[in-house]
């Protein structure tokens, strides 16, 4: 397989399934018109070197399945600030962010209205909620296409062997990780800014008061959930560092469900409000042990569940490490294979 | 920051003016490395990263249609202006006179 033909599987390998073969057989004539324009002004073959100055002017495959796939957008403040190859993506983290906010809303308004309190605050958190969301998107974007911009002057096409049979290279699983980072946050705000108020006026219009497994599980999820953002952030910078992935993932469940257990064991996520008088009191605790009992099942299924992947993941990861001690050090797998650095 | 402004100017103003050309140029049927050229004859350079994938959009709009036919033993897709595309260029380049003659004007 020469240069070409790599540069090519490249190239569809980024390509949505349908329309790889159509656009993967024009790029192939287009090149393949221009190698043999060249070769008959010069009169001679053309060198290796000479194709891939061919292929690098073609631009890098990431980016040439970018341009094809979109429909030329971009986001230009001042100057352009994402491309059209990122912008589909960038588009697709805004609707989410959209979505998001409307649960919010949704999930505000019914807790307030349950509450006897106007529908009004949720949508001013649904605001602030959105400004972030649109805010760390275009950030993480903008990070990730000036990026590509600077390595697309030095990328190699030969380089382009040890993901070329991939239908995830390199690239792409950056731009999943940046998609990732972006959903991580917009659950995390989610997580830590309305959704404590909302539980807690949901329990308060019945009578009910959040108890201490609630803030112990509050807390787990919390910290999982930053310790998971690692994940992502070592795809998009430090890419060699992949062996330590499987850690992060033992950190970040293990954080989960350490806090789960001891939510368990605590067993009061709903406990009657104060100030009830004796009658109405054990009416509320009655129910409030129903909730618990309810909430204590569907966690601890939860936990079994998250520390059987868990303990997959560890061997998986340990079983892994052990195959790649037990090889030379050029059999390791590439993080850069397609030479976009 | 000069360079880039600059830069950034100078696509602006090379977006369209590719536009208008590549449909100027496909009043005649070409495939694609065969359009990039003859544009490239008369003096305007496009990019191979550009080219291409405007020519698609430029089908997906319903201004180009294209054909799979072989030449020379070699399978090629050609392009061509649609009646749609030919309406268009027709307005877009009584609007490129009207705004060349004031710029000759005003320079």
């Amino acid at each position: 397989m020469d240069v070409v033909d790599r540069y090519l599987q490249s190239v569809r390998s980024y390509l949505p399934g349908k329309a790889q073969d159509d656009y993967v057989a024009e790029l192939r004539e287009n090149i393949q018109s221009q190698v043999e324009d060249r070769e008959e002004r010069l009169g001679r073959p053309l060198t290796e070197e000479e194709r891939v100055a061919i292929l690098r002017a073609h631009g890098h495959p990431f980016l040439v399945a970018g341009a094809y796939r979109s429909d030329g957008r971009r986001l230009v403040l001042g100057r352009e600030v994402i491309g059209p190859a990122l912008f589909p993506f960038y588009r697709l983290a805004l609707i989410a962010a959209g979505t998001m906010t409307v649960l919010v809303v949704a999930f505000g308004s019914v807790a307030n209205m349950v509450g006897d309190r106007s529908p009004f605050p949720a949508l001013r958190t649904a605001f602030f909620q959105l400004s972030l969301l649109v805010t760390v998107a275009t950030v993480v974007f903008a990070a990730l296409d000036a990026h590509f911009r600077r390595t697309a002057q030095t990328w190699d096409p030969r380089r382009l062997h040890a993901s070329a049979r991939s239908s995830t290279t390199p690239t792409s699983r950056r731009v999943q990780a940046a998609l990732q980072i972006v959903f991580t946050l917009a659950f995390l705000w989610f997580w830590v800014v309305p959704a404590p108020l909302g539980f807690a006026r949901y329990a308060a219009a019945h009578d009910m008061q959040l108890g201490q497994a609630w803030g112990l599980l509050h807390l787990g999820l919390t910290a999982s959930t930053v310790l998971s953002l690692a994940t992502p952030a070592l795809v998009m910078f430090r890419p060699a560092w992949h062996r330590f992935r499987w850690l992060v993932s033992l950190f970040s469940s293990g954080a989960f469900i350490a806090f789960a257990a001891a939510a368990l064991w605590s067993r009061d996520w709903l406990l009657p409000a104060a100030g009830l008088d004796a009658l109405e009191a054990m009416d509320v605790a009655s129910a409030c042990l129903h909730i618990n009992r309810g909430i204590g099942f569907a966690l601890a299924l939860s936990v079994v569940i998250a520390a059987l992947i868990t303990v997959f993941e560890v061997v998986q990861g340990a079983w892994n490490e052990y195959r790649r001690s037990g090889t030379a050090p050029g059999a390791t797998e590439a993080p850069s294979g397609d030479g976009f650095r | 920051m000069g360079d880039d402004l600059y830069e950034n100017l100078r696509m602006e103003l090379r977006r369209g003016s590719v536009i208008v050309a590549a449909l100027a140029q496909l009043r005649t049927e070409h495939y694609g490395y065969a359009l990039r050229k003859a544009l490239e004859d008369q003096g305007l350079q496009v990019d191979e990263d550009t080219l291409y994938p405007l020519l698609r959009r430029l089908e997906a709009q319903g201004l180009l249609v294209s054909e799979w036919r072989e030449e020379d033993r070699r399978r090629k897709r050609f392009y061509r202006i649609s009646r749609q595309g030919q309406a268009l260029l027709d307005r877009l380049l009584a609007e490129w006179r009207d705004i060349n003659a004031a710029l000759k004007r005003i320079l």
